[in-house]
């Protein structure tokens, strides 16, 4: 996240905040108190620790390295899938529940995302799952070996790196999906939803924001590095993609402006779409190539 | 064992017309114990009971036969009776209208009729059973029979039920005519005879393009009976489904049509839902969705052993049988609870409530859970069923079966897009009910009624949380169908191992959402203020987002396939005084295809009305024309 900053400010000829200036953020509001609006329920109240577990749990399920994640078994995808759903779902109910116009924007635009990305998600599995048999998300990508002689190989790892991108984006609430900087409510979606939430609730608010990023992130650079390195090296090549992507997601956001925001649903569209493609290449090389 | 459980329905049908609610409940709820003693048995001990019932006259003797699939849903019906009872005797109390002695003795009838259809084997018996099952819940649905809605929309109900049972009809005459027998336990079905009796059980089901009687039967139907219908009735055309696909061979092309009727049915019932704004209808339309996956699961189960992938067979199957069970939980749970909102605040028009979760914190809560169980979210029962499904969905992605590669692709999508939009329609429902502020003054003075109507709704909630943290306790139920459904049992066991590891992480994620908010609580202070406005000073109950803007975005994508009709009044004038817009959602095959369909054939009628003009001396005219007419051909036939 720091990096992301950075990398706009430095685009746009600044010196920037610091790399951990949103570890800063977050112990700022973890020391200040919480205002809770009138309309508020009890969702409200929970909705913001339950969120951040889900995000936790589904981190957990992410595999690390060459050893698996601290969980994994087969299957592990589908409730990795439905944990981010969860922790989505439940701020959405509590933006709702405070009842002011500017949320129920916010939720409403954020709520119609998932109905795209799940299956986005859902085939780009699929496709590991086509080429690497019926197994645990970290079997499937420790096992994805990019082999660069290959043209097809290389062809969807592309597609695929592309389809986690843009998931990457659109729930890391990112441009050119969301801006998180405006500064009038009726532009943003994931930082007008929690607009009531302050305090505590805020920084898990954060904290759970980016921790999403950082799974998506972690899971391109699993996918694309390759089986039986040492463990030193795949650390390496971990942090040097996750780095990548930060840049790039930075660099993104200094490039391009936000699209309309009626459009956004359609652009949503294109991780389903490459996912697709991904998985047709995949069917394509297993029947000999073209 | 069965027998005294019917003996005591039976008595139950007495203090009905006693009036004696209170009894009619303690003698439903014995006589659900008793019938489930007799199924648990069938479940775990193993064994099917077989008996042979002797008929009067020429009909001969009638088999009856309980196996795993019926002592399956007999004991989810013996669950959802006693508890949709506690809560109709409470809603009864709370809601008094002429004929209750009429209505109970109706919902006995239909609670035997059910009860009696899932081990019956012999065609006659079984039409009685179903004819029964339809006119008492017909019958029962009239409780509110002054309103001009419940009885077209009951009459409605009744006209579909008769068209699916003619088909049953027609398919049941034929295996007749095949195999010169009434009783039809252990015969294959084939031919036209098993999609006859599969369209007959599809009306009941609900499924494409049958479906049109739920949205309108449920909603009128009094709550607690609407919950049962929903949950429980449905089921018995998922039965007969069940029974005619493992009972007959299919090919591939004839799974793929019912993968597709699923399909559709999943999608249509679920953006229908999304766009109704009454609170039960969208419940009545969500079921709907939920037979749809039921389907798909069925229909993978197929698919799998057609293409011999028992892991596919076995995880669609179980899938389906799964989302039967929670199914039959988690509606009754939330059409109950849309019952403690119609007592509370007269109304479900969505756009006339809000607010109720200070009003009515328990139902509120209860709500929640059911909108998480129904739109499978981890924790929660639903998410068990659809991993389920989903699981067998990806276990056809392999390289060398390219076919049900594609297949499991397109499903996979849409499964994924229709749950997804689960999630939307439930947390729109939930959240333009019971939060923000309120929308009217009923719902304004709205407050928690008696706490007898609660006791259902948590029963069905504690179930619903236990089998969801708890995977595999469901399966305890499923895996006694292997053998019926012709599946490997192995592949159930990995799947009940794969939901102990499930389990280990939904228990870690509540303790761990447990602590972070007991943390969060000990850190912050909290103090209370009014919403941010943007910097307008009184915000009104009226400027929140309502349900119609809250799917929008979507609405904008999904507009080929809802058919819209919005009504507005344009502005006038300098000084415009009035401004109304009104927008419907209508079913297309509602409005399009029956309605055509009924116009075809009033034409037709019409003709014979001609015929019928009241003059003494036409129809004089006719009967001699007729005369003459059979006079020249009996005449020629001879010749």
């Amino acid at each position: 996240m720091g990096l992301i900053a950075k990398t706009k400010a430095i685009w746009a000829g600044r010196k920037g905040p610091s790399l951990l200036q949103p570890w800063y953020n977050v112990a700022k509001l973890l020391r200040k108190s919480e205002v809770h609006s009138h309309t508020a329920g009890f969702i409200f109240r929970v909705a913001p620790s339950l969120a951040l577990a889900a995000t936790l749990m589904a981190a957990m399920l992410v595999p690390f390295g060459a050893s698996s994640a601290v969980f994994s078994f087969r299957g592990d995808f589908l409730i990795f899938m439905y944990l981010l759903a969860l922790s989505k779902g439940i701020m959405v109910l509590a933006a709702m529940e405070v009842g002011s116009s500017f949320e129920g924007m916010g939720a409403s635009r954020e709520i119609s995302f998932t109905a795209f990305l799940e299956p986005a998600f859902f085939l780009t599995i699929g496709s590991m799952v086509y080429a690497g048999g019926f197994e645990s998300m970290g079997d499937l990508f420790l096992r994805h070996t990019v082999v660069l002689s290959n043209h097809w190989s290389v062809i969807i790892a592309v597609m695929t790196s592309i389809a986690l991108f843009i998931m990457l984006l659109v729930e890391g609430a990112r441009v050119p999906f969301d801006d998180p900087a405006t500064h009038l409510e009726l532009t943003m979606i994931h930082e007008v939803m929690v607009l009531d939430t302050s305090g505590v609730n805020l920084a898990m608010v954060h904290y759970g924001a980016a921790l999403k990023m950082q799974i998506f992130a972690s899971l391109i650079s699993y996918f694309l590095i390759p089986e039986g390195h040492s463990p030193l090296a795949i650390t390496a090549i971990y942090l040097l993609v996750t780095t990548t992507l930060a840049i790039l997601v930075g660099w993104v956001e200094s490039l391009m402006p936000r699209y309309r925001m009626n459009r956004n649903l359609e652009l949503v569209v294109i991780p389903l779409s490459v996912s697709l493609l991904a998985l047709a290449a995949l069917i394509v090389r297993n029947l000999g190539g073209i | 064992m069965i027998g005294i459980g019917y003996i005591i329905f039976i008595i139950a049908i007495l203090s009905a017309l006693a009036r004696k609610a209170g009894l009619f409940t303690i003698l439903v709820g014995l006589a659900s114990v008793v019938l489930a003693g007799a199924y648990a048995k069938v479940l775990w001990l193993g064994g099917s009971g077989v008996w042979s019932l002797e008929l009067p006259g020429l009909m001969g003797s009638a088999d009856i036969v309980l196996d795993p699939l019926s002592a399956l849903l007999g004991v989810i019906f013996a669950v959802g009776f006693p508890i949709g009872m506690i809560y109709g005797y409470y809603y009864l109390k709370e809601h008094p209208q002429l004929g209750v002695a009429s209505h109970l003795f109706f919902l006995a009838l239909m609670m035997i009729s059910m009860h009696s259809i899932l081990i019956i084997r012999n065609s006659l018996l079984f039409m009685v059973g179903w004819e029964l099952m339809s006119l008492s819940s017909f019958f029962a649905i009239l409780y509110d029979r002054d309103s001009q809605e419940t009885v077209s929309s009951a009459i409605y109900y009744l006209i579909m039920m008769h068209i699916g049972a003619a088909f049953l009809l027609l398919g049941f005459g034929l295996i007749y005519r095949q195999s010169g027998n009434f009783n039809y336990s252990g015969i294959e079905f084939q031919g036209a005879a098993k999609w006859l009796l599969l369209i007959g059980f599809a009306f009941k089901a609900g499924f494409f393009p049958f479906y049109s009687w739920l949205p309108k039967a449920h909603p009128v139907a009094p709550s607690h009976l609407s919950g049962m219908m929903s949950g429980l009735m449905i089921k018995t055309g998922v039965f007969g489904i069940v029974y005619v696909l493992a009972n007959s061979s299919w090919t591939m092309v004839e799974v793929l049509v019912l993968t597709g009727v699923s399909l559709i049915t999943a999608f249509n019932g679920i953006i229908h839902a999304l766009a109704e704004s009454h609170l039960k209808r969208s419940l009545a339309w969500s079921s709907i969705e939920n037979i749809g996956i039921i389907g798909i699961g069925l229909s993978f189960w197929q698919l799998g052993l057609i293409s011999s992938n028992s892991t596919m067979a076995a995880l669609g199957f179980s899938g389906a049988m799964l989302h039967l069970i929670n199914h039959s939980l988690f509606k009754p749970m939330l059409f109950y609870l849309s019952g403690n909102v119609l007592l509370a605040t007269h109304s479900l028009d969505l756009n006339t409530l809000g607010g109720l979760d200070k009003r009515m914190p328990r139902t509120a809560a209860l709500f929640f859970l059911g909108t998480m169980a129904i739109s499978a979210m981890p924790v929660m029962n639903g998410f068990i069923s659809e991993f389920a499904i989903f699981l067998s969905v990806l276990s056809g992605f392999n390289a060398s079966d390219i076919g049900s590669t594609i297949t499991g692709i397109v499903v996979g999508a849409i499964f994924a897009f229709v749950s997804a939009l689960a999630l939307i329609a439930f947390s729109k429902a939930y959240s333009v009910a019971f939060s923000g502020s309120t929308r009217s003054s009923s719902a304004d003075h709205a407050s928690e009624r008696r706490t007898g109507l609660l006791i259902s709704p948590i029963l069905l909630a504690c179930l619903c949380l236990g089998l969801g943290i708890f995977g595999r306790a469901g399966l305890y139920l499923v895996y006694p169908l292997t053998g019926l459904a012709g599946i490997d049992p192995n592949a159930i066991l990995s799947l009940g191992h794969t939901l102990d590891q499930l389990s280990v992480i939904l228990l870690i994620f509540i303790t761990f959402a447990t602590v972070v908010y007991l943390l969060k609580r000990r850190l912050g202070k909290v103090s209370k203020g009014p919403a941010w406005g943007c910097g307008y000073h009184r915000p009104d109950a009226k400027m929140q987002y309502t349900g119609t803007a809250f799917i929008d975005p979507l609405a904008y994508f999904l507009k080929p396939l809802m058919h819209k009709s919005s009504d507005k009044s344009v502005l006038t004038g300098y000084f415009p005084q009035e401004l109304s817009y009104e927008e419907e959602v209508h079913d297309y095959l509602d409005s399009g295809i029956f309605a055509w369909l009924t116009k075809g054939l009033r034409w037709i009628l019409d003709l014979f009305d001609r015929i019928h003009n009241g003059k003494i001396n036409s129809y004089i005219t006719y009967l001699l024309g007729a005369l003459i007419i059979l006079l020249i051909w009996v005449l020629g036939v001879s010749k």
